[in-house]
């Protein structure tokens, strides 16, 4: 992967040491598409059950973060028969260029996904420049 | 002989990475959608992980005691000509899931909801499966 993106996932800021947390619950990392466009990009994550209440975005120097906390259903009394997926937080970090524009990133969560909108700055928008014969 | 410790020392480094995959992110690699069946002797309560599908795109069925759940990812690649997807992670296309429910349910009081892409069903266990306690009598 070339330094070119506008954004770069940060695989390895969520380490263990820092996403593990006092209390128990286990924290993953949603899966994520990532679309550039020459204007913007484009950041899709899984987040199911997590509603706006339980999300945060920040951006702190190069650093985007976003972090959706889970709240578990109340439950009845019943027991498990089969559990294939558990109760967990969300966390992932991206590294983002100078070309994204922070004061203009936008964000959307719908049916479980949080869609961010992260447009590059207009000096760092390609431009064609047309050429001129005769 | 060779050839089979080869085949199954990579065998155990793939099931491993599948192992350490499966811990640190969502990359369930079994059926989809991921679910959590909970039950007692009166219902079943069904939990599944959909996000993205719209829930009115989420089809259901019960025959017998038999769940389906059917459904589809909407197409959201980017319209854009210049668009580049740097990353796909993200589930696409069509799923189909069956699931036995441990008895016959009553289709008549079946609870659906599907709230920030988590899709729960609440399925009450059908009278006429339910156990029925017999008194003897003395005489």
């Amino acid at each position: 992967m070339t330094n070119k993106q506008a954004i770069t996932p940060r695989e390895s800021a969520i380490h263990s040491s820092e996403a593990e947390r006092l209390d128990r619950r286990p924290v993953v990392r949603p899966r994520t598409d990532i679309i550039e466009t020459d204007s913007s990009v484009l950041l899709r994550a899984d987040m199911p059950g997590v509603d706006e209440k339980n999300l945060e975005i920040t951006v702190e120097k190069n650093m985007l973060r976003v972090r959706g906390e889970v709240k578990a259903p109340k439950e009845k009394n019943r027991s498990i028969a089969f559990q294939e997926y558990e109760l967990a937080d969300y966390e992932r970090a991206f590294l983002l260029s100078n070309e994204v524009d922070r004061d203009k990133i936008e964000a959307r969560l719908r049916h479980g996904v949080l869609e961010l909108r992260l447009p590059k700055a207009v000096y760092a928008q390609a431009k064609k420049i047309p050429i001129s014969t005769g | 002989m060779f050839h089979q410790d080869w085949l199954f020392d990579r065998l155990a480094r793939e099931m491993n990475q599948v192992f350490s995959n499966l811990n640190q992110s969502l990359d369930w690699v079994g059926e989809y959608p991921p679910l959590v069946v909970r039950s007692d002797d009166e219902a079943v309560e069904v939990s599944a992980l959909v996000p993205g599908i719209e829930p009115e795109k989420i089809d259901l069925s019960i025959v017998g005691d038999t769940l389906t759940i059917r459904g589809e990812h909407p197409d959201d690649s980017p319209p854009e000509e210049d668009a580049q997807m740097l990353r796909r992670e993200r589930l696409t296309g069509s799923f189909i899931r069956t699931l036995q429910l441990p008895f016959r349910v009553s289709t008549e009081e079946i609870k659906a909801r599907c709230v920030n892409g988590v899709l729960t069903l609440e399925l009450k266990r059908a009278e006429e499966d339910r156990p029925r306690r017999i008194t003897v009598s003395a005489h």
